[in-house]
């Protein structure tokens, strides 16, 4: 595509262009930025595409949800407990006669925030931590990454079970124990990536016009690193929710009467032979959020990472 | 590789005293004396119940006496069971859970080997595309949820497997099912990923051009290569598995140590949380240090001597 830019000596087989070197340098084809490559190989994995509409409808049904519903989620009825689902019932109702499509919802709200804000939490404590020791490297490295490998011997659960035992149970808590255990991850993360963009030519350039370390750090090595990021980020999620889920599930998790998913099976096992919806209900949605989390995971994962294609 | 196995003795020994004091000090930090919730004790009996457990000792010295118990393999006694101290909550449901612990193991590499395998010999085609899916459905499918399902379709429903109890064969199927669910599809995912890796090298290309019949070629040359990272991943394997079992054991009436957990939590049994932490923690750290020094053995190219950095 190049187009003659200084004026050739008169020919009469050619006439010079009207193009001028200002023209020259102009890029004909709409300029491709990585996300919106990334977001084009997206788009062509179906299942990826997929799972990202079903993750938004248990949002949008998370977040509008509860306030549409006729129901509270400790409303009790105990005239109507165990009723198989109905169309006032969408999902039946529990041993209290409340309404389960109600307190699934609210499941949501609760399950939901706790896997965004846990992995933002991991986020927040991670990345920092990953890019500071990938970035200093030598002593700095060293004694962060023998902190991480310490903490990284610990049996995760276990410890988030005692942190639990220790805090009480509740949402703020349930926070806490999962954000301080997951964190490691990130960091391991963020440090490989660091420690190979350090080596680029960018951040050569930038120290050699005087950016500060900060702002190389912040500016240029965690932007660029921000694919992997959004990988584990996603894949951070379903693991949270999960654990939170696990934790209800022994008793430790968010308190009642609100419920979360894990809380909301928990409550439903015992009764599962009169009122078998009361577990499957609760069952089906950790299973399938957890499920649109992985699969989306999975198609960012291929889809921001064009070199492991083959 | 002495040197390595005595570095990594050392520092399994730092993560075991690490694990110990942050127990202790945690289960310390408890709002509350353990006996604070008992109604209307005497302050004699306080007193008395406080001396037995040395909850008057100052701390320094309870932290020494509770270390010096470990190293002796002394894991305390428990607050609830007068007559049980953690060491018989342990001899009686360790060979239990490491029963349950052991085939599910053996249950998710051999069933994961396998899946792994098929799907990297049929790349992009059905059964890669059967084995992924169903790895993925594994593995978003936590394990409590997967034992409450199998037992309504099996038990309640369907009435072809018992719903609980421990000590028959088929009491075995369902929970071995629930907890090697996700480890299997994991090592199903990394075998392909591994397989596929392996299958591009030119020794088997090597291979292949000696003539070699396929069979010896996938199971003798690729997939022993193949296999590595699934060695490596033993170590976080035997963590899941241990931590699933509490669920699992609780759902299944195992008389395992996992169910004596879930108890002891729901109980506040401060001193059995606390011994069976540390119990299952030693356990576990030497998992990983087994794992870590068969690597080396096994894998020629893993230079441990130099100390492996830990990437």
């Amino acid at each position: 595509m190049s187009t003659p830019v200084a004026p050739a000596p008169v020919d009469p087989m050619f006439e010079p262009t009207e193009v001028t070197i200002d023209q020259a340098g102009e890029i004909v084809r709409p300029p491709t930025t990585y996300w919106k490559d990334a977001w084009e190989r997206l788009k062509r994995n179906r299942v990826a595409i997929a799972s990202l509409v079903v993750i938004l409808i248990i949002c949008v049904a998370a977040i509008i949800g509860p306030a549409h519903s006729p129901y509270t989620y400790d409303q009790q009825d105990l005239v109507m407990n165990n009723k198989p689902p109905s169309a006032a019932h969408w999902f039946g109702t529990d041993n209290l006669g409340r309404d389960l499509f109600t307190r699934v919802l609210w499941g949501a709200r609760i399950s939901m925030t706790v896997g965004v804000l846990a992995s933002l939490i991991a986020l927040g404590i991670g990345v920092p931590y990953g890019a500071i020791s990938g970035y200093f490297g030598g002593h700095v490295d060293e004694i962060m990454m023998r902190i991480v490998e310490i903490l990284y011997g610990l049996p995760f659960q276990l410890y988030v079970i005692l942190l639990m035992v220790v805090l009480g149970a509740g949402l703020q808590n349930v926070l806490i124990a999962i954000g301080i255990v997951y964190w490691l991850d990130m960091a391991r993360i963020v440090r490989g990536e660091v420690l190979s963009l350090k080596e680029r030519e960018y951040v050569l350039a930038a120290k050699t016009v005087g950016a500060s370390t900060w702002s190389i750090i912040f500016r240029h090595l965690i932007p660029n690193a921000m694919g992997p990021i959004i990988v584990t980020m996603t894949l951070m999620i379903p693991q949270a929710i999960f654990t939170e889920a696990f934790l209800s599930f022994i008793g430790l998790g968010v308190a009642a009467p609100m419920a979360s998913w894990g809380a909301l099976a928990s409550d439903g096992y015992p009764a599962i032979r009169v009122a078998p919806w009361a577990l499957l209900f609760p069952a089906a949605a950790i299973s399938i959020t957890m499920m649109a989390f992985n699969f989306l995971g999975d198609g960012l994962r291929d889809a921001l990472d064009p070199w492991l294609h083959r | 590789m002495g040197r390595y196995v005595l570095r990594r003795l050392v520092s399994v020994i730092l993560t075991l005293w690490v694990i110990a004091t942050l127990t202790f000090f945690l289960m310390h930090a408890v709002p509350g004396g353990p006996f604070s919730k008992e109604k209307n004790v005497p302050q004699a009996i306080l007193q008395n119940l406080n001396a037995k457990y040395h909850l008057d000792w100052p701390i320094e010295r309870q932290y020494i006496h509770y270390l010096k118990g470990i190293v002796t393999w002394d894991f305390g006694p428990s607050f609830r069971y007068r007559d049980r101290t953690v060491n018989d909550i342990i001899k009686d449901g360790f060979p239990v859970s490491a029963t349950l612990g052991a085939l599910s193991i053996g249950f998710s590499v051999i069933v994961g080997v396998l899946a792994g395998v098929v799907a990297a010999l049929h790349r992009n085609k059905l059964p890669d595309y059967l084995a992924m899916f169903a790895a993925v459905i594994g593995y978003s499918i936590p394990s409590f949820i997967m034992a409450t399902l199998l037992i309504f379709i099996f038990a309640y429903t369907l009435h072809v497997l018992p719903s609980a109890m421990w000590g028959r064969w088929d009491q075995a199927i369902m929970p071995v099912i629930s907890l090697s669910a996700l480890p299997t599809a994991f090592i199903a995912r990394m075998v392909r990923t591994t397989m596929l890796e392996a299958l591009a090298q030119d020794y088997i290309r090597v291979a292949r051009a000696k003539g070699l019949p396929g069979r010896v070629v996938i199971f003798r040359h690729a997939l022993r290569n193949a296999l590595m990272p699934v060695v490596t991943y033993l170590g976080p394997l035997t963590a899941g598995i241990l931590t699933g079992s509490f669920v699992i054991e609780s759902i299944f009436a195992i008389p395992g140590i996992g169910r004596d957990f879930v108890q002891s939590i729901s109980n506040r049994d401060y001193t059995m949380i606390m011994g069976l932490t540390v119990f299952y923690s030693i356990l576990l750290v030497s998992a990983n240090f087994v794992v870590d020094i068969l690597y080396g053995f096994l894998d020629p190219r893993v230079k441990v001597a130099k100390g492996g950095a830990g990437e």
